[in-house]
């Protein structure tokens, strides 16, 4: 046993030192993960079970400030250590992810070890790791835990759970995850393609549909999530959103399943092409000059000549690779790419020239001076009705969104602000507010730090018993982002 | 395979109900191995699964449900192991390896479910890195009534990103300009500020009291109902395979991958191709192939280049293991009325000739005869596109296959035929030689005088051949070769029987232009033996001529021969009669 042995060819510096401190934490959260899955697969007295026992008894020795117990927390999707959150980076967010599903999986809030307690030895951490593994196999985890632990304590670990199961926050964490796992498969497809290599549809689908079970479960929760815009990496959160849109849009609709998987990648992959676009063409602030917009546009046609190299069945690919050519074609037939071909845009393709204007047209670019709010994007869109969109669609499309889409950031005559949002439960039973020109929304303020914090969430019908006059009133809408808001983080 | 029933007990269960859970998995891991190793549809597949679903079925009207949870060599159930597989393709290993964390059985299951179920084990049992999918994306795609799951939302080692946190926004001023290259969202007013007071008019740029903007009537909503029934039965194939070909047609294709990225969707199109076979859409597969041949032209004028890549597609599909699958097709096609059949043959019709090559042994496996007769017709077609096909198919082959060749150059005309049917009379097959000479001088009567020199070949047959056809009727041309032949004692064959057709054969197509030669050689003394012929051999040979030639003339000669004093001119007239009295 090599228990006093130093781990992960950790560097000798002294723990307090915050860069040493937070690469001890991803070296706890490696070994600890490791022994958890070691342990689903050998006996109590395997070498390599022993060993990353010992390794983490003394990680977590060395660790140890003063006589404090090393407390390892599980909340809002992220894992904390000493109450510090634990930076995520690329390399390890694979890691981190898993442990934090792990325990949110058993309901484990907290884990608390005491290295200077006589019980903190490699056989209380094989028994923790081994009472954990088990806990999976019982229908309720966290029930299952709770009988156990109240049965049999640990001197020199605690484990807090949470205070009952909680499915609706599991569900925005779900989704929040399937949005991030969604983005990643668009980034690493594009990433092979551009680079010449294979890239397969497999993980995608996977986890397109996980995000199809989700939506078909609580679309609003996606509404809020498709407000989401990473400014760096613009190109594939709206391709995301458009995905989710889109699959929105199509559940309303009733398609079935199967079509929303294949929508939601049409949507995923519609903007593909633009990997081959120069990026100071894309980013341009200025006016394109026409050169440039035939560059642009020769995107939509590129995103299916990519498509067709992805390797999927013929069947799927067959599926996915009319609605990308046609996202820029309008319902009557303008716009590119300019062909002979005289058959109306399908109804994917359809459907995606909603969802792509409404993202394109919400977010801030360099080369846009002001944002359309949500409210107004569907205004303007309407214009457009039976000429760039399918007039029923668009219906659907607003309907769907509401007056106020979810994330519009409305100016109260109260001298408040608040986000337009859909209160889970008014979600999951009655579905959007009945006056569609007074949602729900939750009230923002600034913070300190320059952020916004989360106030009370009101409904923007109620009435002044007395007067019968409403609370409070919109005066004007903007576009969250344009103020560094990003509402999913608000609402969600 | 290992496989053992777990040693472990059940603390809760009742002997009877543990019994019943292993006797379920053995039943369940025994019809699965039999899936892995024969037909779906053999007998063992089939036994094996009827015994596993009896004991599903015996075990679920007990307790409803059976969920497994997944470990990556063995199932429990409750806590407790039920079943260990110690094989890395045993049903626990596959399903842990796609990150299923429980497999749940339930009441009501079918055998269709249970079979479904295996035949996702067993397509993705090898599961390449970049797939099209795995159990999981499967077994949601079956959405099995009576089976369910839960996995892992990510079975991969590297996971993405997950940080929602406020980005920093900055710069976002600029010239307004979208996507489209003009700025279509000038209509937020000002740069107000959250917060501010300058309160105006509430702003909503959808009507909110124009609800018929928004809401949706009945009609709306039986109309979206028709566009999802729509889109629920659409071939998507057609739809793809029409915007595939605008894209290869479109002159912006270009740059360092324009060739690849024309062969990927070509490879494409090919499979597309296959499958519309399969499903007997072969208008779709006629559009398909009339398109790129299109295609093809434009390249021709816009793309040189490139044109060999569409050509190379003709002939990758023309091949016979591309072309193999058609075997299945034919005995369908055969119950096809005509109208549904003439898309088909128009699609075979666009193929290379090298298609002939996957025909011909079609055509001969084929029991029917309207089959057989309509790959005739196709291979005819193609042979008229370009006989070279035919050509490397003729003369290494085997006589089945020569033969059929010979079928399909009766039905041709050209100089290419005659070329081709010429080098088949050199064939090692005896009939396929016969058959060739047959055929070429069937086609061009003129050929005689290339094929004449086979007269001296050692195939008896083949002299015969020429012989017979050379002597059917009177002609000049064929009486020149033989008068010259014989005058000029070209030839070199000792053998008396040769001579004698040959100057039979002269007496059948020649004229009076041969009497003079014959009855020198009848009656006159100047010859003498030449090649182990004696001059009875000859005069023989001349009185055959002369009695076949059926002219005043020619009797007269003869009747001189019959008086003759030359014993041996007498002799070889009474030996002709004779010979012409026998046939």
């Amino acid at each position: 046993m090599t228990a006093e042995t130093d781990t992960a060819g950790m560097p000798p510096r002294p723990a307090d030192h915050p860069r040493e401190q937070a690469r001890l934490s991803e070296a706890f959260v490696k070994i600890l993960y490791g022994l958890l899955q070691a342990v689903r697969i050998h006996k109590n007295n395997n070498r390599t079970l022993l060993q990353g026992a010992g390794n983490l008894i003394s990680l977590a020795r060395r660790m140890q400030e003063a006589d404090q117990a090393i407390v390892m927390g599980f909340h809002n999707k992220r894992i904390y250590f000493q109450e510090s959150k634990l930076i995520y980076r690329r390399e390890t967010t694979g890691l981190f992810d898993s442990t934090y599903d792990y325990f949110n999986r058993r309901g484990i809030v907290s884990v608390s070890f005491f290295p200077d307690e006589e019980g903190f030895s490699v056989d209380t951490i094989i028994s923790l790791a081994r009472l954990l593994d088990t806990a999976e196999q019982h229908a309720s985890p966290r029930t299952w835990l709770e009988t156990q632990l109240g049965q049999e304590s640990f001197d020199a670990v605690q484990i807090e759970l949470s205070s009952d199961d909680t499915p609706g926050q599991n569900r925005a964490q779900r989704a929040m995850r399937a949005y991030a796992y969604v983005l990643r498969s668009a980034e690493e497809i594009a990433e092979k393609l551009s680079e010449n290599r294979t890239a397969g549809i497999g993980k995608t689908r996977r986890m397109i549909q996980n995000m199809v079970d989700l939506i078909i479960d609580d679309d609003y929760l996606f509404h809020a999530l498709s407000t989401i815009r990473f400014y760096d990496d613009y190109t594939y959160s709206h391709s995301v959103n458009v995905a989710i849109l889109a699959m929105c849009v199509g559940k309303r609709i009733g398609l079935s399943k199967r079509s929303l998987e294949s929508l939601g990648i049409c949507g995923l992959l519609h903007d593909l092409g633009k990997i081959e676009v120069p990026l100071e063409i894309l980013n341009k602030p200025g006016k394109l000059t026409p050169e440039e917009f035939e560059e642009i546009k020769k995107h939509s046609m590129n995103s299916t000549r990519l498509i067709v190299k992805i390797r999927a069945s013929r069947k799927h690919l067959s599926e996915i690779l009319v609605a990308p050519f046609e996202h820029h074609l309008k319902y009557d037939l303008s716009g590119y790419p300019e062909t002979n071909r005289k058959k109306p845009v399908s109804l994917f393709g359809r459907i995606l020239t909603i969802a792509d204007v409404y993202d394109a047209i919400t977010t801030p670019r360099v080369y846009r001076r002001k944002t359309a709010s949500p409210d107004q994007a569907l205004g303007y869109m309407l214009e457009g009705a039976g000429k760039d969109f399918d007039p029923l669609l668009l219906k659907v499309f607003i309907n769907m969104m509401g007056v106020y889409p979810v994330g519009t950031l409305l100016q109260l005559d109260t001298q408040e602000t608040g986000l337009v949002t859909i209160p889970p439960e008014e979600a999951a039973q009655n579905g959007p507010p009945e006056d569609a020109s007074r949602p729900w929304i939750v009230l923002i303020k600034k913070d300190r730090k320059g952020g916004v914090g989360r106030e009370e969430i009101v409904n923007l019908s109620q009435k002044d018993e007395r007067t019968g006059a409403y609370l409070r009133n919109i005066v004007r809408s903007f576009n969250p982002h344009d103020y560094g808001i990003q509402p999913a983080e608000v609402i969600i | 395979m290992m496989m053992t029933a777990t040693e472990a007990v059940d603390k809760t269960a009742a002997p009877e109900t543990r019994q019943s859970e292993e006797k379920v998995m053995e039943s369940l891991d025994k019809a699965f191995k039999a899936y892995l190793f024969y037909p779906a549809q053999h007998e063992v597949c089939r036994s094996s699964l009827a015994i596993a679903k009896s004991r599903m079925d015996a075990y679920l009207n007990a307790h409803s449900t059976l969920r497994l949870h997944v470990e990556k060599h063995r199932f429990l159930l409750n806590g407790e192991v039920v079943y260990t597989v110690s094989s890395p393709e045993g049903m626990s290993a596959l399903l842990y390896r796609d990150g299923i964390l429980w497999i749940e059985f339930r009441k009501g299951i079918l055998l269709e479910e249970i079979e479904g179920f295996f035949n996702i084990l067993t397509t993705y049992r090898h599961l390449e890195e970049e797939s099209d999918g795995d159990v999981v994306t499967a077994l949601w795609e079956r959405n099995f009534r009576h089976l369910r799951h839960e996995a892992k939302e990510v079975f991969w080692e590297k996971d993405p990103l997950s940080d929602f946190s406020l980005p920093h926004l900055s710069g976002h001023g600029g010239s307004p300009d979208s996507e489209e290259g003009e700025d279509r969202t000038e209509t937020v007013e000002s740069e107000a500020v959250v917060g501010e007071d300058a309160i105006s008019a509430a702003v909503s740029a959808v009507p909110v009291n124009e609800t018929d903007l928004w809401e949706l009537s009945e009609e709306e909503e039986e109309r979206l109902k028709e566009m999802v029934f729509e889109q629920e039965n659409l071939e998507s194939v057609e739809a793809a395979t029409e915007v595939l070909v605008l894209i290869l047609s479109d002159k912006r294709l270009t740059g360092s991958r324009k060739h690849e990225d024309i062969a990927s969707i070509l490879k494409f199109l090919a499979a597309t191709l296959l499958e519309t076979f399969h499903q007997e859409a072969f208008s779709t597969g006629l559009k398909l192939l009339k398109r790129l041949d299109e295609v093809r032209t434009i390249y021709k004028e816009e793309a040189p280049r490139s044109v060999g890549l569409i050509d190379n597609f003709f002939v990758d599909i023309s091949s016979p293991e591309f072309l193999k699958s058609l075997a299945g097709l034919w005995p369908k096609l055969e119950a096809l009325d005509s109208r549904r059949i003439q898309p088909f043959r128009e699609v075979l019709l666009l193929l290379h000739p090298r298609a002939i090559a996957a025909f011909l042994p079609m055509r001969q496996a084929a029991g029917s005869e309207k089959i057989r007769g309509f790959l005739l017709t196709i291979m005819v077609s193609l042979g008229e596109k370009d006989i070279s096909s035919l050509e490397e198919l003729a003369e290494p082959s085997d006589k089945g296959t020569a033969s059929q060749v010979l079928q399909i150059l009766d039905h041709l005309e050209g100089e290419g035929t005659l070329s081709l049917l010429f080098r088949m009379t050199r064939h090692p097959s005896r009939v396929v030689r016969k058959e060739s000479i047959s055929l070429l001088l069937k086609k061009d009567p003129g050929a005689i005088r290339r094929l004449f020199p086979l007269v001296e070949g050692e195939e008896e047959g083949t002299r015969r051949i020429i012989l017979g056809i050379m002597g059917k009727q009177r002609n000049g041309a064929n009486e020149e070769l033989l008068l010259d032949y014989l005058e000029n004692r070209r030839f070199r064959r000792s053998d008396p029987q040769h001579l004698l057709s040959c100057y039979r054969t002269l007496g059948r197509c020649g004229s009076e232009r041969s009497i003079p030669f014959l009855e020198g050689t009848l009656l006159g003394r100047r010859r003498t033996s030449i090649a182990g012929l004696d001059n009875l051999t000859e005069r023989k040979g001349a009185a055959l001529a002369l009695l076949s030639l059926e002219t005043g003339e020619a009797r007269r000669v003869l009747e001189s021969a019959a008086r003759s004093r030359v014993p041996g001119i007498r002799l070889a007239f009474n030996r002709a009669m004779e010979q012409h009295d026998d046939r």
